[in-house]
């Protein structure tokens, strides 16, 4: 280039550079830009996101009744106006092509397996056939139907059905997918502090010092609460991030130290921190001596590899516990020093010393985070017990910044699945039908006879369960809603009649709620259109236990109806010649919300729910109930305590609207309803703190100034948990651990966020992600096809070398939203022993090239 | 040869030291300081080395912001050869 | 040479510059068709409030830029040129009070959690 023309264009550069550092930014932005020419809409209502467990707000824009807008809800507190890309494309979720519109219904099973088959039918057909064929079920065998619910549910649709399905059918055989996800979390926090849900708030992760993300790939499934983490780091020198993880994700990225351990271990790598932290007198005495009580518990449980694990003998003492002291707990724990843990787990004794270091330290605030690598693990409740047991050691619990947090994977799985409690062992408001004060105290809220509810004292089939018997031809009828069990549940290959002594999807009767044809709607009878999101009210509870409304924005699709609607015109028909006591089954249930001459509800949308929802915060304001509150404060000296009900207190649903969201417990403070940020941290009410609770059932003055009034004696529970075998590992046949999970673009199964062009072209296929060694020694290249092969079944996979995840030599992963790659196929179904959850995490595969 | 000129934004009391820093990077060569303003033209052989010298500045304390202003890429040899 | 004809020639080898950007097919950086194919996509229906995705062309610079959204805007910021990123420039709600200089808010820093990269 000649000089001068170099030196030309150079000053020419230079002067543009000055005249654009010079004017302000005169320059309007292109994107504001694009987005006035979009369509503005005429009204913004409020509303949340129907994805993950962060619950992000979401403010929807309507016009000419489409949905035309959604952005982040600045005014609620879980995601102060940011959503990941999923929610930012919620708009479209509702309005992909096929789209279900009229009820189906399936005449010839042997169809099943597609949506040919299928032929349109008016609601009044398919609400007779459903219940004919339920009432018929019923009568002749209760064990013999099931209902499989979601933690996507609204709060007002899970309070329905568990009000038909417990007091109106008397039947147990109800759980929700939140089995899959949540429920080892669950039994944990029974457990442990004998209520469920954590004491923390999402403001924690503005104020931590180290984060532990836990087998956690938070980057991907929980993206806003990881903006929220790495704005703590990246504004603050010292803030540290620990990934314990079997391979590196995303998440990796911020960690300083990425602790890669081998399958299972997380358990040993646990207790070794604790025993580092025990032999070295780093634990908080006063704190232990306040608050905390330490049991062992039954071990050796082995895996429920055969159908009639629960009924044998281990399975039934597996969930024993038993008082021990801090001596023989430290005992246990010496076993776990850092040389055997390193040894076992593959991470450098150092790494972990640093971690245990950490936790020590007491001027850093530590807060554990995780979901679903801890919880889908066979020893999964042990896994939640053993991070409780650290963070009791040291005392970092219930405090700004501080504290062990599990977080939940779907939208409502707190709110809807735990807190209305539509397991095969519970009742609303952490209330379990085991319980015979439990029973009574629900009878008072629901106007039933005392010990009317005594017949469904025993649990019924857990998740795992109903589709073993399912399988095996042992379940009769089958509702389902809000979830897509032909793709998520584990072991596909026996649960979809691929093997020929399993056909009982096909013999039983099958009933879906369903917004698209997928592939759980391909094996139902019946298949009724339901509305989606926004287009009903509904309410959601997130992780961090903020109850929050969604407004209804646009009337449902065609046909389709609210699921509260069509819970209610089953109840209705297959209650029809049922009593409770001397009055119609129904009107004690439903009468009080149902207009029989409308045969629809009393209100609108808002009326109804509104109706729902003050009867449903009657179990956590008993005070509304004399005969409730008569057992809540155990008045007669019937049981041996009350039940301070008032622990998950909630509060009138007009408060949700006006503030955007609450999180539990609300309490009524001269006439302001204020919410609690952490549970069982005395302070004041105003700032958040559990000031009501811990001074109306609590001690103050403790360690910490904390109090967890709902624990047995005040003091929580920390077990012993061993580290035991997974029920697998690799050999010889099956030489690699295959792990499975979930990416930022798509929910779950994809029925949703593959529909939306954008998600589905930024993500289009699910990959098999491969280390290139490995790819290298199976003479495999980035895009070649493979079958993955297991003990349970097989699929067929492109393998990636991109780096999505980057697994370790022997180790693959891939994620489970797409329904063509049905990866569950060889995932097996073994699960915790306690929790029931299955592991998705750890099966063991050979993969060959095809 | 490709020539770029850029507007570095700092820090309000980083501005000489992150000028100093920009003018020891190769091919880089400081022309104005203004405010927290620096103006800087990038020389680099092809697209692909100036955008891999410009995406370090950030790195360097006290850098706010990278602004591209202008770039003639023209001389890039790399791109001569392509052809639609 | 004289001024006038210095502008002159500076003025056609910018127009040159330019004739040459949009003739040829630049395969790192400057693939045309991508681009269109994501604004088919960004506009398919384009979403009030919805974040735009990046063009294919774009794997790899998230995490080639060190995972730092700094990297992305060196391109796209308002003060640049614009020859290639002027439709996408980082709106003011992405920074710390709405100012630019104060820099992109913390909560925003991972821009893939909204932009994700459309994959060929």
């Amino acid at each position: 280039m000649e000089l001068s023309r170099r030196s030309l264009l150079k000053a020419a550069a230079v002067s543009f550079a000055l005249a654009a550092a010079g004017c302000s930014s005169s320059k309007s932005s292109s994107t504001s830009a694009k987005q006035d020419s979009a369509v503005q809409p005429d009204e913004w209502k409020k509303a949340v996101c129907r994805f993950c467990g962060t619950g992000c707000g979401v403010l929807c824009g309507v016009k000419d009744g489409k949905l035309v807008a959604t952005i982040g809800d600045p005014d609620n507190g879980s995601n102060k106006g940011l959503n990941c890309v999923k929610g930012y494309y919620l708009g479209k979720i509702m309005y992909g092509e096929d789209r279900l519109t009229k009820p189906l219904i399936r005449d010839d099973k042997t169809t099943k397996g597609s949506m040919d088959g299928f032929r349109e039918a008016t609601w009044d057909e398919a609400l007779d056939l459903v219940a004919q064929k339920l009432k018929e079920a019923h009568a002749k065998d209760k064990s013999r139907i099931a209902f499989w619910g979601s933690g996507q549910m609204a709060i007002t649709e899970g309070y329905i059905m568990s009000k038909f399905w417990k007091a109106g059918l008397l039947c147990n055989n109800i759980d929700p997918n939140a089995r899959l996800c949540m429920a080892s979390a669950v039994v944990a926090f029974m457990n442990v502090f004998q209520t469920d849900e954590p004491a923390g708030s999402y403001s924690d992760l503005d104020e931590a010092d180290v984060f532990v993300t836990w087998g956690a790939n938070m980057a991907e499934a929980h993206p806003v609460l990881y903006s929220r983490l790495t704005a703590r780091k990246v504004s603050n020198k010292g803030v540290r991030h620990y990934d314990i993880t079997t391979l590196r994700t995303r998440t990796s990225e911020t960690a300083d130290k990425v602790l890669l351990f081998k399958p299972q271990t997380d358990l040993a790598i646990a207790n070794a921190i604790c025993n580092y932290i025990i032999q070295n007198k780093l634990y908080d005495e006063k704190f232990i001596h306040d608050h905390v009580q330490f049991k062992a518990g039954t071990e050796n449980l082995s895996h429920a590899y055969e159908d009639g694990y629960d009924a044998s003998e281990i399975g039934q003492k597996g969930g024993d516990v038993w008082n021990i002291e801090f001596a023989e707990f430290a005992k246990m724990m010496s076993k776990y020093t850092l040389e055997y843990v390193s040894e076992l787990s593959g991470v450098p004794a150092s790494d972990i010393e640093e971690l245990a270091k950490e936790f020590a330290n007491p001027n850093r605030k530590v807060l554990s985070l995780w979901t679903m690598g801890v919880n889908q693990h066979t020893r999964g409740t042990w896994m939640n017990h053993n991070i409780y047991n650290i963070h009791f050691l040291v005392g970092k619990i219930a405090k700004p910044g501080c504290g062990p947090f599990s977080l939940t994977g779907q939208p409502s799985a707190c709110g809807t699945a735990r807190e209305v409690g539509l397991f095969s062992h519970r009742l609303p408001a952490d209330l379990v039908v085991n319980n015979p004060q439990h029973r009574r105290f629900t009878e008072a809220v629901w106007d039933l006879p005392e010990g009317y509810l005594d017949p469904i004292e025993t649990p019924g089939f857990h998740t795992v369960k109903i589709f073993r018997e399912l399988s095996k031809g042992n379940i009769d009828f089958l509702w389902t809603a809000s979830n897509n069990w032909a793709v998520s549940m584990p072991n596909l290959t026996r649960f979809l009649a691929k093997k020929p002594e399993y056909q009982g999807v096909i013999d039983g009767f099958i009933v879906v709620n369903e917004v698209y044809p997928t592939l759980s709607a391909q094996y139902a009878d019946v298949v009724l259109p339901a509305a989606m999101w926004v287009e009903r009210e509904g309410q959601f509870g997130n992780a961090e236990r903020r109850t929050a409304v969604f407004e209804k924005c646009v009337e449902p699709m065609g046909e389709a109806k609210w699921d509260g609607w069509i819970f209610v015109q089953v109840a209705k028909r297959v209650l029809a010649d049922v009593k409770i006591g001397d009055k119609p089954a129904f009107d004690v249930l439903f009468g009080f919300v149902w207009d029989k001459e409308k045969d629809d509800f009393v209100g609108d949308a808002r009326k109804t729910n509104r109706l729902l929802f003050e009867e449903y915060r009657i179990f956590s304001n008993p005070e509304l109930k004399p005969a409730a509150q008569a057992i809540n404060k155990n008045t007669e000296g019937k049981f041996e305590s009350g039940l301070k009900m008032e622990n998950k207190q909630l509060a009138p649903y007009d408060e949700y609207l006006s503030h955007n969201g609450m999180t539990w417990p609300v309490r009524e403070v001269n006439g302001q309803w204020l919410e609690t940020k952490w549970r069982f941290s005395y302070g004041k009410q105003e700032e958040g703190y559990d000031q009501i609770g811990v001074e109306t059932y609590g001690d103050v003055g403790l360690a910490n100034d904390v109090s967890f009034y709902k624990s047995a004696d005040k003091k929580p529970s920390a077990v012993f948990r061993p580290y035991e075998e997974p029920a697998e590992s690799p050999d010889e046949e099956y030489p690699f651990w295959f792990c499975t999970g979930r990416f930022l673009e798509h929910w779950h199964s994809g029925s949703m966020t593959r529909r939306v062009p954008e998600l589905n072209r930024a993500l289009p296929e699910a990959l098999l992600d491969m280390n290139r060694e490995d790819c290298n020694k199976l003479g495999i290249k980035n895009g070649d096809k493979v079958k993955v092969i297991s003990r349970h079944g097989e699929f067929e996979i492109k393998v990636s070398t991109a780096g999505r995840t980057q697994p370790n030599p022997g180790m693959v992963f891939a994620p489970f939203f797409a329904e063509e790659t049905l990866i569950n196929l060889a995932v097996h179904d073994y699960y915790c022993p306690l929790s029931k959850e299955p592991d998705y995490k750890k099966t063991c595969v050979r993969i060959e090239k095809v | 040869m490709v020539i770029s000129s850029i507007v570095v934004e700092t820090v309000q009391d980083k501005v000489k030291q992150v000028a100093e820093k920009l003018g020891e990077c190769e091919g880089v060569e400081v022309h104005h300081v203004e405010g927290y303003k620096i103006i800087i033209t990038v020389e680099a052989e092809t697209l692909d080395a100036s955008y891999d010298l410009t995406k370090d500045f950030i790195q360097i304390t006290g850098v706010l912001a990278v602004n591209l202003i202008y770039c003639n890429f023209e001389d890039d040899p790399t791109l001569k050869n392509k052809v639609v | 040479m004289s001024k006038k004809s210095g502008i002159l020639v500076f003025v056609v080898c910018l127009f040159v510059g330019m004739i040459v950007a949009s003739v040829f097919n630049f395969s790192n950086i400057f693939s045309s068709s991508d681009t269109e194919a994501a604004k088919d996509i960004n506009n398919g229906e384009f979403l009030t409030g919805a974040p735009l995705l990046q063009p294919s062309d774009h794997e790899g610079r998230w995490e080639k830029g060190g995972s730092n959204y700094n990297a992305c805007l060196v391109c796209h910021n308002e003060s640049a040129a614009n020859q290639y990123a002027s439709d996408t420039t980082v709106p003011k709600n992405h920074f710390v009070d709405e100012t630019t200089s104060k820099g992109v808010a913390p909560a925003r820093e991972v821009c893939i959690t909204c932009h994700p990269v459309i994959q060929k």
